[in-house]
């Protein structure tokens, strides 16, 4: 199989740019292990409301079925239960699935982004544990509930949201609590980082009652907040928020049963532990990662940028890396909402227009215009994951200028990863 | 009863053809082009699978084909991601479990 563009993911990104790509004429396919096209937008419905009435219901999936049909529109192939397992170099894709084979591209676009970071709880693996990500893409997406009386674990503005949507849907949300504190759940779980992380993280926050919250226990006050003994359970939208309990167990004989909780002191130690708790399922919350595997296949080198969510692939301004005719768009380069990734997407698409058509001045028009506009999304954006993202991104435009002065040095062009000193 | 009634999931769920499927020898209903998983889940089914190693239940974890917590056996073929299949009509599923030889518990 040939195709001019190869992009793999169907989602805000990766659409975007085929959109872009098949209008200016070019031979488009898009690649998804999923079975609908929309990737993480699928699962997506909340309310902004800094949006005016009436534009502030997000329904991810009408966005994703209207992006859908504007690619096919436009001739793009979108190739549904399709993996790519391997990328080699000459950018040829192995496919299997629906679809399976070689594919080679004359450009390729890796559009694959994020995957939710796992939280091993003990009981973690009983049939009715899942991640947030999964509970809302069950609930909003297939209206099939997670389970009757639901308990989340970990507390950051997905995990909330998620939360809020399950008892929308009539599920009974016991509580949202901390993981259990230790090594492999690190940072998550210490009471000072949750409320610090939820207060810069509020302007995404679906209700104002998380930004209330987050302005009591936010700024500098937010280690003098978590010792407050009084302060330690709040409720958002009816839901017991636990700032200082962690669910330490789940517990279960075939199936979850009941989930286990403890107190923790606000160094993020445990304390004691309290009476079981009935659930029939237990949503777990770590965050989202880059995925950055097949970048990795494709030889781009890998930076990691903890302001970005983790490792992310080197880019330049045309969201190009260093392997020729290889871009990057969407939350493969850093964790943001979707209309960010849309406009990724489409910048990604007028640099692959102009390395592909040999566009010049057109290209160039073309990619100051996306340019502005990824600037305006990011200003406007209601989600801001990572409060330093900017910073984040600083680094990386400094590394890939810093490696076109100096090719020889620096940066090295293979599949290493390597990290920045921040 | 976990179905939630009466709203459309994915392109309408209410116009979706309600079919019959079997997983492990019972007969179940589901829409058709829902995941497997997600027609399990809403017959109150949540163990896919048997770890084969321990025989401990499995299920449903990620939700987006990444972890392979789900995978079954459908229609004779193993390895199949219960998250990210869509079912269809007089579907065979099983979970295709048996205890690897060789390996033992710890």
């Amino acid at each position: 199989m040939k195709t001019d563009v190869a992009i793999v993911g169907a989602g805000p990104a990766g659409l975007s740019a085929a959109v872009f790509l098949a209008q200016k004429g070019l031979g488009v396919t898009v690649l998804d292990e999923y079975f609908i096209p929309g990737g993480r937008l699928l699962g997506q419905l909340f309310e902004n409301p800094q949006k005016p009435p009436g534009e502030r219901l997000w329904i991810g999936r009408d966005i994703a079925g209207k992006l859908k049909e504007e690619a096919c529109g436009s001739g793009v192939k979108i190739l549904t239960g399709t993996s790519v397992w391997n990328i080699a170099p000459g950018r040829r894709l192995y496919l299997s699935g629906a679809v399976s084979g070689e594919m080679e591209a004359g450009a390729l676009l890796l559009a694959t982004g994020a995957a939710e970071r796992a939280v091993p709880v003990p009981g973690w693996t009983l049939p009715g544990v899942m991640s947030v990500g999964a509970a809302q893409v069950f609930t909003n997406l297939h209206r099939v509930r997670p389970g009757k009386r639901v308990a989340v674990v970990g507390i950051d503005p997905l995990a909330i949201s998620v939360a809020g949507e399950l008892k929308k849907a009539g599920v009974e949300v016991v509580g949202i609590y901390l993981p259990p504190p230790g090594v492999l759940t690190g940072r998550l779980g210490m009471p000072p980082e949750v409320i610090g992380s939820l207060s810069r993280s509020a302007d995404m926050s679906p209700g104002a009652l998380l930004k209330a919250a987050a302005g009591i226990f936010g700024g500098r006050y937010r280690d003098l907040g978590a010792r407050l003994c009084g302060l330690s359970t709040m409720k958002i939208w009816g839901i017991p928020l636990h700032l200082r309990r962690a669910v330490v167990r789940i517990e279960g004989e075939d199936s979850v049963e009941r989930i286990v909780t403890a107190g923790v002191s606000h160094c993020g130690r445990q304390q004691e532990e309290c009476s079981a708790i009935d659930v029939d399922a237990v949503c777990i919350s770590g965050g989202l990662y880059p995925l950055a595997e097949l970048a990795s296949l494709a030889g781009c080198p890998l930076v990691d940028v903890p302001q970005l969510g983790g490792r992310v692939p080197l880019h330049g301004p045309a969201m190009e890396t260093p392997r020729a005719g290889v871009f990057v768009a969407g939350n493969i380069t850093g964790i943001e909402g979707a209309p960010v990734a849309m406009a990724q997407g489409t910048l990604a698409g007028a640099g692959i227009w102009s390395y592909l058509a040999k566009a010049g001045k057109a290209g160039e028009k073309e990619l100051e215009l996306a340019a502005s506009r990824l600037e305006r999304a990011r200003e406007e954006a209601p989600i801001k994951f990572f409060q330093e993202a900017p910073e984040g991104r600083k680094k990386i435009s400094l590394l890939w200028a810093g490696r076109k002065q100096n090719p020889e040095g620096g940066v090295p062009d293979g599949p290493q990863s390597y990290s920045v000193p921040l | 009863m976990l179905r939630i009634e009466g709203e459309c999931g994915q392109e309408d769920s209410r116009c979706r053809e309600e079919v019959e499927f079997v997983f492990d020898g019972r007969k179940f209903k589901g829409l058709a082009g829902e995941p497997i998983a997600a027609a399990l889940l809403a017959n109150g089914v949540r163990t896919l699978r048997r770890h084969e190693k321990s025989g401990r239940s499995r299920g449903i974890y990620c939700g987006i084909g990444h972890c392979y917590e789900c995978r079954v056996t459908v229609d004779g073929v193993p390895g199949v991601r219960a998250c990210i299949t869509p079912l269809r009509k007089d579907m065979v599923i099983s979970s295709g479990w048996e205890r690897v030889a060789g390996i033992h518990e710890n």
